[in-house]
């Protein structure tokens, strides 16, 4: 009986409170990420060539398509890391880097 | 891989299909459905019998003529040129403020220009505008299917991790084994259109990403909106100042332009920004029936019919194209039938994976009794409510006051007793009585719309005959869906 759901769903053996706290750092901090992901890399292809609104909207349309993929990266890892600080850290730490690139670059 | 993650990815799958799961059903299921948005808007006005298609130059002169008469001082026209799927010119009139209604929309007969006289109904629209917005207000639904997409993206990749045996367990079903054949059901479904899933998903997403992620262009483009979308080839820069009275130029001249620069593809669409003002452009798009690209190629005019091919509004960039073959792939009209068949059963097939599902949830006894009765009330609701808006169609008085509305009214009312009976018993027989209830909606549906409308499966229309059809195999389906019910409820 084990063998025929060993890989399937199971009940979980996580604390519930782990799970929480997982699912909070997956979807707070995955749509964090995600924003600031949006965001840098917008700015960041649109500082290549300042005032080309053409680039601009493509830096948006990159950012924010990319933005989806690593929202969806963003939940594995908080499910992933070795614990909730770490998934914090993982989510956090990239966002914050995000943001201020988009600061530097900013025109 | 370490079996930590393993067990770590079963968690994630489990809530990233549990919690949205419900939802998810519900969006594919009516998604599904939207692949014939305008033949289900044609079947739902069986006054309307418009066999031959006419041509778009005469459909367009005639719009025109109508538009002229009826939304004089209008900010925007859009015309629906007719098409073999929806032999109709739809108009769509914007007016820029005052007392009356700000958005009308009719459907003209393309040869006279006269509103067609046909009941009341949002027709596909209704199922279309569900499986994206709820029907709820303040954008609150398409936040809600946002979360749900992403949340079914997690959940296929989890999935993958986690069934080790994926294409093992493909060719695998075990049935009448509880909780086994409902993992092996829900691992074919799942296996089964697994491209089709995660694409219509992500470009699921695409298409409302502004909404869920502005802050690019809201950095970039704060000041003019509009101009983001025109360099992302979505809309041209509307005029902001209309300026003085200039008469409106004849628009179809300009199909001949469309023609030339588009031979043996049929233009799609027709705006006109500021009718009969000196700032006037007039757009024309092409139609999605044979390209991947949605509204992916445009041609800009002044008001006087004068090119304007520098104006921003076209897709020039590989990024914007990107996002416009999403858009189209979401879409699924580019392949003609095949395409739309092989899609929307790959949505049912989605529909079905998440089904199975939930239902393998309860089944190892793991759930509540709240997932038991939510399960009931959308599984077998859902189909109830569907077959309900049907019924309705035909049912409700053709001069009723909001008659429109009371359909789509019909249509919660129905999955509302669905819930209601879901609440009052979640057991097998619970299950039999639903889906003999769909089954029995579908089927007498199927052989009484003829006596209705005079259109079934004996008159030859291959429109309604293919509808009841289709009914008729709804209803056989679910009805085994009931029988298998009973048989496990006298097997226990």
């Amino acid at each position: 009986m084990v063998s025929v759901f060993a890989h399937a769903p199971g009940p979980s053996r996580r604390p519930r409170e782990d799970l929480r706290r997982r699912l909070t750092a997956a979807i707070l901090g995955g749509y964090l990420l995600a924003s600031a992901w949006s965001v840098g890399i917008a700015m960041a292809w649109s500082a290549a060539a300042p005032g080309d609104s053409l680039r601009a909207a493509d830096g948006v349309l990159i950012g924010a398509m990319s933005a989806l993929v690593v929202c969806v990266l963003a939940v594995l890892w908080s499910f992933a890391a070795p614990s909730v600080r770490h998934a914090w850290a993982g989510l956090f730490a990239p966002a914050v880097i995000l943001a201020l690139l988009s600061i530097l670059v900013a025109p | 891989m370490r079996p930590g993650l393993r067990q770590a990815m079963a968690d994630l799958h489990r809530w990233a299909g549990l919690g949205p799961g419900w939802l998810l059903f519900a969006v594919f299921l009516t998604g599904s459905l939207s692949y014939f948005r305008p033949e289900i808007s044609m079947w739902t006005r069986p006054e309307i019998c418009a066999a031959e298609v006419v041509d778009q130059t005469a459909a367009l002169r005639s719009a025109q003529a109508f538009l002229e008469r009826n939304a004089e001082g209008a900010s925007r026209w859009l015309i629906e040129l007719p098409t073999p799927r929806l032999p109709l010119t739809q108009v769509m009139v914007w007016q820029p403020g005052g007392p009356g209604p700000h958005y009308r929309h009719e459907l003209l007969d393309p040869r006279a220009g006269t509103v067609v006289q046909a009941r009341p109904t949002f027709g596909g629209d209704f199922f279309f505008y569900f499986h994206f917005d709820l029907h709820m207000p303040w954008r609150l639904g398409r936040f809600l299917v946002g979360f749900a997409a992403m949340a079914m993206l997690v959940a296929l990749l989890t999935g993958i991790v986690v069934h080790r045996r994926l294409f093992a367990d493909f060719f695998t079903f075990r049935p009448h084994k509880g909780p086994r054949s409902w993992l092996d059901a829900h691992n074919v479904f799942g296996v089964l259109a697994l491209p089709y899933h995660l694409m219509i998903a992500y470009s699921g997403l695409v298409i409302l990403m502004m909404l869920y992620l502005p802050w690019g262009a809201d950095r970039l483009f704060a000041a003019q909106p509009a101009l983001f979308l025109a360099e992302a080839g979505q809309s041209i820069v509307p005029p902001p100042d209309p300026g003085p009275a200039a008469g409106q130029s004849d628009l179809a001249p300009l199909l001949t332009e469309a023609d030339r620069r588009w031979p043996g593809e049929a233009p799609g669409r027709v705006d006109v920004y500021w009718p009969g003002r000196a700032a006037s452009r007039i757009v024309v798009t092409l139609g999605d029936d044979q390209r991947l690209t949605h509204a992916g190629e445009r041609l800009v005019f002044d008001g006087a019919g004068a090119p304007l091919p520098a104006e921003p509004g076209q897709v020039r960039s590989a990024p914007a194209r990107l996002e416009r073959v999403l858009y189209g792939l979401h879409l699924g009209r580019f392949g003609g039938w095949p395409v739309r068949v092989l899609f929307f059963f790959s949505g049912l097939a989605g529909a079905a994976m998440v089904g199975t599902g939930l239902i393998l949830w309860t089944a190892k006894g793991h759930a509540g009794r709240l997932a038991e009765t939510l399960n009931l009330a959308v599984i077998g609701g859902l189909p109830i409510a569907v077959a309900t808006f049907f019924w309705a169609n035909r049912l409700l008085p053709t001069g009723l006051a909001g008659r429109a509305i009371l359909e789509g009214g019909c249509f919660f009312a129905g999955w509302s007793l669905a819930a209601v009976h879901a609440v009052l018993r979640r057991d097998a027989v619970a299950w039999r009585t639903q889906f003999a209830g769909v089954a029995t909606l579908f089927i007498t549906l199927a052989l009484l719309d003829g006596v209705l409308t005079g259109r079934g499966l004996s008159s030859g229309d291959r429109l309604f005959a293919g509808f009841d059809l289709a009914f008729l195999a709804a209803g056989c389906g679910f009805a085994l869906l009931a029988r298998s019910c009973r048989a496990r409820r006298g097997g226990a």
